[in-house]
């Protein structure tokens, strides 16, 4: 049982990696040449820019670093090396959009300067990965923050926290509640 | 000529604030329209704006009329970008949410109506345009209680849910007849029962108006409510009921002609000739123009009675704009001077508070309940 543990591991270790997309709880919604995705676990929403999204979209799990580059040119015609894509696993995987952490390998650090990289980066463009965060004013008009959802069935308390959004309760004249911004 | 030149030159605005509230007027003019007009804006125009369009949940739908324009890449347009980013992905999130409550409602044997949020953010030309949070769902007053404690079950889905007994704001007509006249959508895979065309446009005009309107979003859902009629909207039986209510109403859908330019074609004659009083258009821009939520988030009045030195901006952050008072009063919609209806809706809310201070102390161990709010 032990030794086959342990040969697993020697497995996964030679076995030549093949990054996979992570794709339980989350929301994918596709707008102006982007993918936005809402993580349901962390309540994150991240914009991922049109080549870092088609990257995301063949980590399969299956396909290794080279036929990823092979399909990607030959499908979207994108001409990217290994470099450009562990830069954009790093930022799906600073994102929490991969199913297993990545560990870039030892030499990526060394096969380029940080200014090449960034020029590689450039070059190739839409590798963005980035936070959606929501504008404040929108965030404290919205009744999306709402005491209801944190207190649950119609029944908010006042002056009690909001659990995750920051303030505290207050029941507005029409009987709902809302997450008001003095703190907790 | 810029859209707000345009209008600009309707009258001379009496204060800054109606002056920003006509900006934002220009901004939502036909923006629910499938190919809304581009919005031509100075730059200086938008940043003042951009913080109210946020605040009042309408900046996806400009920054659409926006970004085939000069200004998309105006740093004062980029958060209104992202609100439309983030209202996508929560449609997609909130739509999830109503069908949990509605299947889980069904499943207890209620069959909930649905008003106002989704059921009127579908008729928008695109998903994530007008944004929505609260589940608004009118049950039947026979089946509230049930629909109330099986929402409070442990089991239930942990969803923001309003439940409402009836339809407050039609309760010149039988639930029955409401709920009869009521149409199916498609939610995904699912049906969703929501108000009958008649019936919601009557809701969303009744309740804009008792929120003091602050919203303009409401207004254009006024105007996408109106547009996407069917050729068989029975006018008379909109117009039907309370005939104060009825006036209210025709009110607001001339507010929508008359400020953002909405196609009101096939009005009945009666509805065309609705005059706007005087007072109504310039409360309303002054009610855009400035930040202030008349029901946004406030600290309780109980709070006040230890603290009373708050209390004259708390009295004043309560004072009701023209237009809540006048609903809230049950006001006709005329020429008259509004400070009565105000005074009257103030001390009205001053009683109300006062008779839930009395009952709250009477109660043990809890002087300030959830209801101090004025």
């Amino acid at each position: 049982m032990k030794l086959n543990r342990l040969r697993t591991q020697e497995m996964n270790m030679t076995a030549p990696f093949a990054p996979q997309a992570r794709r339980e709880g989350l929301v994918i919604e596709e707008a102006e040449d982007e993918l936005l995705v809402y993580d349901l676990e962390r309540h994150e929403a991240h914009c991922l820019e049109r080549t870092a999204a088609l990257i995301w979209q063949q980590c399969d799990g299956q396909s290794t670093l080279p036929t990823l580059i092979k399909r990607l040119q030959k499908q979207h015609r994108l001409v990217i090396d290994e470099d450009v894509i562990w830069i954009t696993l790093r930022r799906l995987d600073r994102a929490h959009l991969l199913k297993e952490p990545i560990k870039a390998p030892a030499g990526l650090a060394g096969r380029a300067s940080r200014r090449d990289m960034m020029r590689k980066v450039a070059v190739v463009g839409g590798l963005a990965v980035f936070s959606i965060l929501a504008p404040t004013a929108a965030e404290a008009a919205s009744r999306n923050v709402s005491c209801v959802h944190v207190f649950k069935n119609g029944l908010p308390e006042n002056n009690q926290c909001c659990n995750g959004n920051k303030g505290i309760c207050h029941i507005t004249s029409d009987h709902n509640g809302v997450c008001g911004p003095q703190p907790c | 000529m810029t859209d707000a030149t345009a209008v600009k030159s309707m009258r001379r605005p009496a204060t800054p604030h109606e002056a920003t509230g006509r900006l934002i007027a220009a901004a939502y003019t036909q923006a629910w329209h499938s190919a809304p007009p581009p919005l031509t804006l100075a730059a200086t125009e938008l940043q003042e704006i951009a913080p109210l369009l946020l605040q009042s949940s309408g900046a996806a739908l400009i920054w659409r009329r926006l970004r085939s324009g000069n200004l998309a890449s105006h740093p004062a347009a980029q958060p209104l970008r992202q609100a439309y980013r983030l209202h996508l992905l929560q449609a997609a999130v909130h739509e999830g949410e109503i069908r949990k409550a509605i299947t889980y409602l069904r499943h207890v044997g209620i069959e909930p109506l649905l008003g106002k949020g989704w059921a009127i953010a579908r008729v928008y030309p695109a998903r994530g345009l007008r944004p929505f949070g609260d589940i608004d769902l009118y049950i039947h007053p026979q089946d509230y209680a049930r629909a109330v404690a099986a929402i409070q079950t442990p089991g239930a889905p942990s969803v923001p849910v309003d439940l409402h007994k009836g339809v407050a704001s039609l309760t010149d007509r039988r639930f029955e007849e409401v709920y009869d006249r009521s149409q199916v959508e498609a939610l995904g895979d699912m049906g969703v029962r929501i108000l009958g065309a008649e019936d919601h446009l009557r809701l969303l005009c009744l309740h804009m108006l008792g929120h003091g309107a602050w919203r303009p979003i409401w207004l254009c859902d006024i105007a996408a409510a109106i547009e996407a009629r069917s050729d068989d909207f029975d006018w008379d039986y909109f117009m039907s009921g309370d005939r104060r209510r009825t006036r209210w109403a025709m009110n607001a859908i001339e507010l929508a002609r008359h400020l953002l330019n909405a196609d009101a074609d096939g009005l009945p004659a009666s509805a065309r000739n609705t005059r706007l009083p005087r007072w109504l258009t310039p409360s309303l821009l002054q009610q855009w123009g400035k930040l202030q939520i008349p029901h946004g988030c406030r600290t309780g009045m109980a709070a006040y009675m230890r603290d009373p030195k708050g209390m004259f901006t708390a009295l004043r952050t309560r004072w009701p704009n023209p237009i809540e008072a006048t609903i809230g009063t049950g006001g006709p919609f005329n020429d008259w001077p509004r400070l009565p209806f105000q005074i009257g809706e103030s001390l009205l809310r001053s009683a109300s508070f006062v008779a839930r201070l009395i009952k709250s102390a009477r109660m043990p161990a809890r002087v300030f309940d959830a209801q101090d709010f004025w």
